[in-house]
């Protein structure tokens, strides 16, 4: 029996114009049915007509493509079932088996899928597609060396999108933001014009890595046109926000930060959005909001689920809950030491007044160099507690020169730490 | 004791499902109907715990930490004026003005017993005329995620007609939500359709596929069974065999199968139960190997020949067969109704005259050519079933195919012993029938006839399946 | 008893189990992949024929002059604002062609970089003009301001070139209009923008005395005819009103001699391409050019690539950190896409190959051969009608895709044209060129058409499937019954019509 792969990757003329015939369209308009439903509509007919495993792994990949649309997990779970349905009908299924490890990825079980992805690549090892999953989870769990060289395989059995978008990762871990922009530039030359979640994907991304160098003007830029290729889009949308704030355009930035929490509410919102409200001079939401944040924790422990370190990130952020903030970034790290994690472990640690842990943590954040101002500023703080205040300086700077609008309330607290670190120098006669 | 009882009660009432959507889904419902006094709409909204709790808080305006009534009758009303200004219906081109009435908010535990928030708001307005078409267009809660849906429904003295939306509400009002994770929540927030007087007909959306009906449902039915996803255990064996068993009983009571024939070959010849039971077997055995037969053919055979071409010749077989018989039983009977007695049974009727007295004229004992031998059901049953049900034919393709041939055969059995008791129900109905009869003070002339009009029949009948049979294969 | 409906019921399922034995290409091309697609480096379609316009009818010999043309950037549907549809800078477009008949196709090979100025750098829609900005009149210079975005294309010709691992090597090299910057012509987006885009569309053909060759990049409308839900239903061809082959089941969509000969009118099936647009990059030269000796004799072979750049995977920024790379990378290109013949990826190659295959060189195409010879579509063909195709190995198929004559040791995917075979006119221009005939049924043949070379509005579906399909499905004219689109012939460089506006299109077929 020939293994079938439910998706063609050189698809021609025929599917692309079936795409443009099925009305896929280059901007997606609120409330409008998305790629995505029209994708699932279309997908959940044939499953009655003739439930294939074939149409089951459409199916989830559609659920996959409204997963990202929407940042709704729910969708990751149905995404899997579809998959375990294809496998019930065909466990050899090759299609249903690599598409295990993506949806895997999306559930965040990063170690489930690192294995999923080897277990495809071992049945397919031409299949470029199954080299980017494994970029993907090696990135996540924190193992660089893997994913670099699973990248390099990508971009030589197929450059273009995919492989782009993971060298860009990769560059912007390893200190390399303006090659990463790069990179992603030629992602976004080769994307679907009829994709616009596609697009206002990469268009996000652009919008982050200009954001961490601090050029707030081509962020917003960038941020605002995805929002205009895709309306409402959850990751776009506290972008803008934060771009906003730090132009000083409070009241712009509340409402898209509103906006964003209706949409997609994170705990990372809640916090910026509360910390928003103070510095804007309405404490009540400022406290509404952030008790919404931790409301959110409350909800996801009652599901069964966890939010991990955005969560415990907030809470150390905000000096609410401590030990569940340290619980919660021990426990991510446990599974995953990639430098995000290990910087919120950092973080937690050094507000739980562990503070030598706390260095040795935020000391594999830096690692590799990630030009991350938040990064620098915790590494900052952090050495500043342990009585080391040139290190402290030095990351502190660092930190603003990177990026100075970084988090505003961080920044301020790093410019006020910084002046109270220069002031004893001076009084004590020494060049800081 | 029933105290615990009772808090065991209560407390398993408290320990509530999470929201079965997402977390964070705002979802929302307008149900649409279309009545002589005007037209309704059912606005549901049903927020899941992340925005529940958004809305409580700001429901609680005095930040007492909880919302009272008051509170949460002036959320409401706010909410509500809300969802009227975008919620849009027009009734030919014109913007129709909808009057709300009071809305209802309360809260459902979620996970956790973690509160979820339910709206309900009925709007309304009259309708100017009897007939016309309506746009709806739902602009609220555009962008969140959700079940989003419109349902359009007639109300009384009211004919729905071409509505884009469906009729059905599977969640009754956003109860409760479907359990299949596979169909994906609708993300429909417009619908568009006519109304006219008159009595409610099916206000549902043209279905995609196209609908099924008759013998063709319970094939796709039967061909269910054999798709079905969960692994065989004894339950789904036995259940799958019970509904197998129904669905060839539904099978026989449409065309064809024998039936005429079997009917009418038992009133004229007099069978008895015993006749009718074993005519029955005999379709049934000849229905499952002919099945099992033309299955495994048709694999062997499927890079040459396609088994559709090989029903309208099989058709044809069982054409010739039955008009065979057919004909020979009205040719015997045409003679004993006109001679009095056939030739054969002048011999007998000597040998019976040494038994015991008989009336001729009277006797309704069959002649002996007549009579239900083995042979003569054999030959009949075997017509009557060996034209197998393409849809069976399909199940045992498919259940190859599906590498559950042995669930595949065990089902068609069942199939067709539902088949064969319907069959055979239907001729015993025929058998005491027929003894009903027999006390009737029938003309005897109509009496003499009446197995002559059965062979007719059976003659007739054979003659159509031929006659069809040919059509299909020179076509 | 049951009819016909359950009786295809059956036909489904049976055809479903031949088909599991038979590698067999997806149906699935109505929903969404599970993967983006890579448009501008998807080559839909590759012409190659002797051109057709007037003065060309009038030219003999070496002095004839030959069009390349490659098609990229499918799925243009023209409203589809307001990025509308480039090529991308970061591809490398390419024609190689074969004059030596030794199945490699790397004598002389055409480059073709595409370089985008954005004038507008956060205005990101693709034109202003119309709107506070005048309308657009001209594509480049004074008159184009209206375009936020102008992309340009420089054309290298390479000769006598050697592969190597890094890449080719050639020995001559010569850049067209003297390695000028060209300018490509836009989508037409609607008459507001652009009141008189054929004035624009013909400001793109592009003339170098030099070389005498004649280029033109930019957008044109489809030529390619096809009902799509028909054919890649699992060749489920339309019956509904064609004529049916007695004892066929189901019928075979069959048009009768008068419905085929009729090239101006499609009898049944929906053109899926009808109304589509699609990006072009036609280069027109003399055949002296392209061969190896100059004296414009072939036969001559071609195919047509893109290939994307491989990226560095370095850690660090280069100009700050000058920690070790975490790997060496390189930056030499990499094929992605390839094309020769037409509906060979789609019909032929498996799906589980198709990557592989659009990686390969086509004179590697021994690998693929057993496809070839099994030809799973006319499997298919047979088991959907029931009409018998030719067994055994497709030797047929093998000859007339693979090879440049029955001695012809290689196997190489190439398009291949006869450049001595002089252009029909485009007023005798038969879409069936070698099995065209007349209303009566009497042959006759275009043989300036495919396979010798392709022209853009051969029926190569129809040729395609009737070749398959093997005599039976010759003789009774089969197809898709969809032959022409609406626009025609274009008897003009660059040989396919205007494309279609992005305000007022509308998808219709001829005879409508």
């Amino acid at each position: 029996m020939i293994r079938t792969i439910a998706f063609v990757s050189k698809p021609g003329r025929a599917l692309a114009l079936s795409l443009a015939l099925a009305g896929l369209r280059p901007v997606h308009a609120a409330g409008a049915p998305s790629a995505a439903d029209r994708a699932i509509a279309g997908v959940e007919v044939r499953v009655e007509h003739a439930p294939a495993p074939d149409v089951f792994v459409d199916l989830a990949a559609a659920f996959m493509r409204k997963a990202r649309e929407t940042g709704d997990p729910d969708y990751y779970a149905r995404a899997g079932v579809a998959l375990d349905r294809a496998l019930a009908i065909d466990p050899t299924h090759y299609g249903a088996r690599r598409a295990r490890a993506w949806v895997l990825l999306g559930r965040h079980e990063f170690t489930a899928a690192l294995r999923a992805a080897r277990a495809a690549r071992a049945a397919e090892p031409r299949d470029w597609w199954n080299y980017g999953n494994l970029a993907d989870a090696c990135v996540e769990l924190g193992r660089y060396d893997d994913a670099a060289r699973a990248t390099a395989r990508l971009i030589e059995l197929r450059p273009g999108l995919a492989a782009y978008t993971r060298v860009a990762a990769l560059r912007a871990l390893t200190g390399d933001r303006v090659g990463a922009i790069e990179a992603l530039e030629l992602a976004l030359a080769a994307v679907d014009p009829a994709d616009p979640e596609e697009r206002a994907w990469i268009l996000t991304y652009l919008g982050h890595e200009h954001w961490a160098l601090g050029d707030l003007a081509r962020a917003r830029a960038r941020y605002e046109e995805a929002l205009r290729t895709f309306s409402d889009y959850h990751l776009a949308l506290p972008g803008l926000a934060r771009v906003l704030a730090a132009g000083g355009a409070t009241t712009a930035a509340i409402a898209v930060y509103e906006r964003a929490l209706a949409v997609a509410p994170t705990p990372g919102v809640a916090g910026a959005l509360g910390d928003l409200y103070a510095r804007a001079g309405d404490p009540d939401r400022a406290r509404a909001t952030y008790a919404f944040g931790v409301y959110m924790g409350r909800v996801a422990t009652a599901r069964g689920q966890t939010l991990g370190r955005e969560l415990a990130l907030f809470l150390a952020d905000h000096d609410r809950d401590l030990e569940t903030a340290l619980r919660l970034a021990a426990r991510d790290a446990a599974v995953r030491r990639d430098v995000y994690t290990d910087d919120a472990l950092a973080w937690s640690l050094y507000k739980s007044g562990h503070r030598a842990e706390a260095k040795r943590a935020i000391t594999r954040a830096l690692h590799l160099g990630t030009e991350e101002a938040s990064f620098r500023f915790h590494s900052g703080m952090i050495a500043a507690a342990l009585g080391r205040p040139r290190t402290a300086a030095r990351q502190l700077r660092a930190a603003l020169a990177l990026n100075p609008y970084f988090a505003a309330g961080d920044a301020t607290t790093a410019r006020a730490t910084l002046g109270a670190l220069a002031a004893p120098d001076r009084l004590a006669g020494r060049a800081s | 004791m029933r105290s615990a009882l009772v808090a065991a009660f209560l407390l398993s009432a408290t320990v509530a499902a999470a929201h079965p959507l997402g977390n964070f889904t705002t979802n929302r419902l307008a149900h649409v109907t279309v009545g002589a006094g005007g037209l309704d709409v059912r606005y549901v909204v049903d927020l899941a715990e992340l925005p529940a709790y958004r809305a409580l808080a700001e429901m609680d305006a005095d930040r007492s930490g909880a919302a009272d009534d008051a509170e949460r009758a002036a959320w409401a009303a706010r909410a509500a004026s809300d969802v009227a200004r975008n919620l849009r219906v027009a009734v030919d081109g014109a913007p129709l003005a909808l009057r709300a009435g009071t809305p209802h908010a309360e809260t459902v535990p979620g996970a956790g017993g973690l509160p979820t928030l339910r709206l309900e708001l009925d709007l309304a307005a009259p309708l100017a005329s009897s007939r016309g078409s309506v746009d709806v267009d739902d602009g609220n809660f555009a962008g969140l995620p959700g079940w989003h849906q419109v349902i359009v429904t007639a109300g009384d003295r009211v004919a729905i007609e071409g509505s884009s939306a469906t009729g059905v509400d599977r969640t009754n009002g956003l109860r409760s939500y479907p359990q299949d994770l596979l169909a994906a929540p609708p993300q429909v927030r417009a619908a568009r359709f006519s109304y006219r007087p008159g009595v409610a007909s099916a206000a549902r959306a043209p279905e995609q596929m196209p609908s099924r009906s008759g013998a063709e449902r319970f094939g796709d039915r039967l061909t269910a069974l054999i798709a079905d996803r969960r692994p065989l255990s004894a339950g789904v064996v036995a259940s799958a065999l019970l509904v197998a068993l129904v669905l060839g009983a539904f099978h026989a009571l449409t065309p064809g199968h024998g039936k005429t024939i079997v009917g009418a070959y038992l009133v004229g010849a007099r069978g008895t139960w015993r006749h009718a039971v074993f005519l029955g077997l005999v379709v049934t055995a000849t229905h499952t190997l002919g099945v099992y037969v033309l299955g495994l053919a048709t694999l062997v055979a499927s890079a040459w020949v396609l088994p559709d071409r090989l029903l309208p010749w099989m058709s044809a077989v069982s054409g010739l067969l039955v008009v065979a018989v057919g004909t020979s039983l009205l040719r015997s009977r045409l003679e004993t109704a006109v001679h009095g007695h056939a030739h054969d049974h002048g011999h007998h009727h000597h040998h019976h005259h040494r038994d015991g007295a008989h009336d001729h004229g009277h006797s309704h004992a069959p002649p002996a050519d007549l009579a239900p031998t083995v042979r003569n059901l054999l030959a009949l049953g075997v017509s009557g079933g060996i034209l197998p049900c393409p849809s069976a034919l399909v199940v045992m393709l498919g259940a190859i195919a599906l590498g559950r041939t042995a669930f595949g055969l065990v089902l068609i059995l069942a199939f067709s012993t539902g088949l064969a008791a319907v069959l055979t129900t239907i001729g015993l109905a025929l058998v005491y029938a027929r003894g009903f009869f027999d006390r009737l003070p029938i003309d005897g002339r109509i009496a003499r006839y009446m197995p002559v009009a059965s062979a007719a029949v059976i003659s007739l009948a054979g003659l159509a399946i031929l006659v069809e049979a040919l059509a299909q294969i020179g076509a | 008893m049951h009819r016909r409906s359950t009786g295809r019921g059956i036909a489904a399922t049976s055809l479903a189990l031949a088909l599991a034995t038979a590698p067999a290409f997806a149906a699935s091309h109505r929903e969404a992949p599970l993967m983006t697609l890579d448009p501008a480096a998807d080559i839909t379609d590759v012409y190659f024929f002797a051109s057709y316009d007037q003065a060309n009818l009038g030219r003999t010999g070496a002095d004839r002059r030959v069009t390349m043309i490659m098609n990229a950037v499918p799925g243009q549907e023209p409203g589809s604002g307001p990025n509308y549809f480039a090529f991308d800078d970061n591809v490398l477009y390419e024609f190689h062609v074969d004059n030596n008949q030794d199945g490699d196709a790397e004598d002389v090979r055409y480059q073709v970089r595409f370089q985008t100025e954005l004038r507008s750098p956060d205005q990101f829609v693709a034109t202003l003009g119309g709107g506070p900005l005048p309308p657009v009149s001209h594509i480049d210079g004074a008159g184009s301001e209206g375009l936020s975005r102008v992309q340009r294309y420089t054309v290298t010709e390479l000769r006598n070139c050697r592969d190597s691992k890094r890449g080719p090597k050639c020995q001559d090299r010569v850049q067209l209009f003297g390695g000028q910057l060209q300018p490509t012509v836009p989508s037409n987006i609607g008459s507001r923008t652009m009141p008189r885009y054929d004035l624009l569309a013909a400001e793109g053909t592009r003339t170098d005395p030099a070389t005498g060759c004649r280029t033109f990049a930019g957008q044109r409308a489809e030529t390619f005819a096809i009902d799509l839900g028909a054919v890649f239903d699992t060749v489920n061809l339309r019956v509904e009103r064609a004529t049916v082959i007695p004892g066929a089941r189901p019928p075979l969509p069959v048009q009768t001699a008068a419905e085929d000969a009729n090239d101006f009118v499609n009898p049944f099936g929906t053109n899926n391409f009808s109304g589509f647009n699609i990006n072009t990059i036609a280069i027109e030269c003399p055949v002296a050019r392209l061969t190896s000796d100059g004296s414009g004799k072939g036969p001559l072979g071609l195919y047509a690539s893109t290939a994307r750049q491989m990226l560095t995977v370095r850690t660090g920024n280069p100009a700050v950190n000058s920690r070790k790379p975490l790997l060496k990378g390189t930056k030499d290109f990499r094929q992605v896409s390839r094309m020769a013949n037409p509906l060979v990826n789609e019909l032929i190659i498996p799906i589980g190959k198709k990557d592989l295959w659009n990686a390969t060189d086509p004179a590697d195409e021994a690998q693929f051969v057993p496809f070839y010879k099994g030809l799973a579509v006319a499997q298919a063909l047979q088991a959907v009608s029931n009409v018998p195709v030719p067994t055994g190995d497709r030797d047929d198929i093998v000859r007339a895709l693979l090879k440049y004559s029955d001695a012809d040791p290689s196997f190489s995917e190439l398009l291949r044209l006869d450049p001595t075979t002089a252009p029909t006119p485009p007023s005798s221009i038969k879409r069936l060129t070698v099995l065209a005939h007349d209303a009566a049924g009497n042959s006759t043949p275009d043989g300036a058409g495919f396979p010798n070379g392709r022209r853009p509005n051969d029926d190569v579906t129809d040729i395609v499937v009737r070749l398959a399909g093997g005599p039976n499905f010759i003789a009774n004219y089969v197809g898709d019954g969809v032959g022409v689109n609406e626009k025609g012939i274009t008897p003009d460089f660059p040989f396919l019509p205007l494309p279609y506006d992005g305000r007022d299109r509308r998808h219709v077929d001829p005879g409508e």
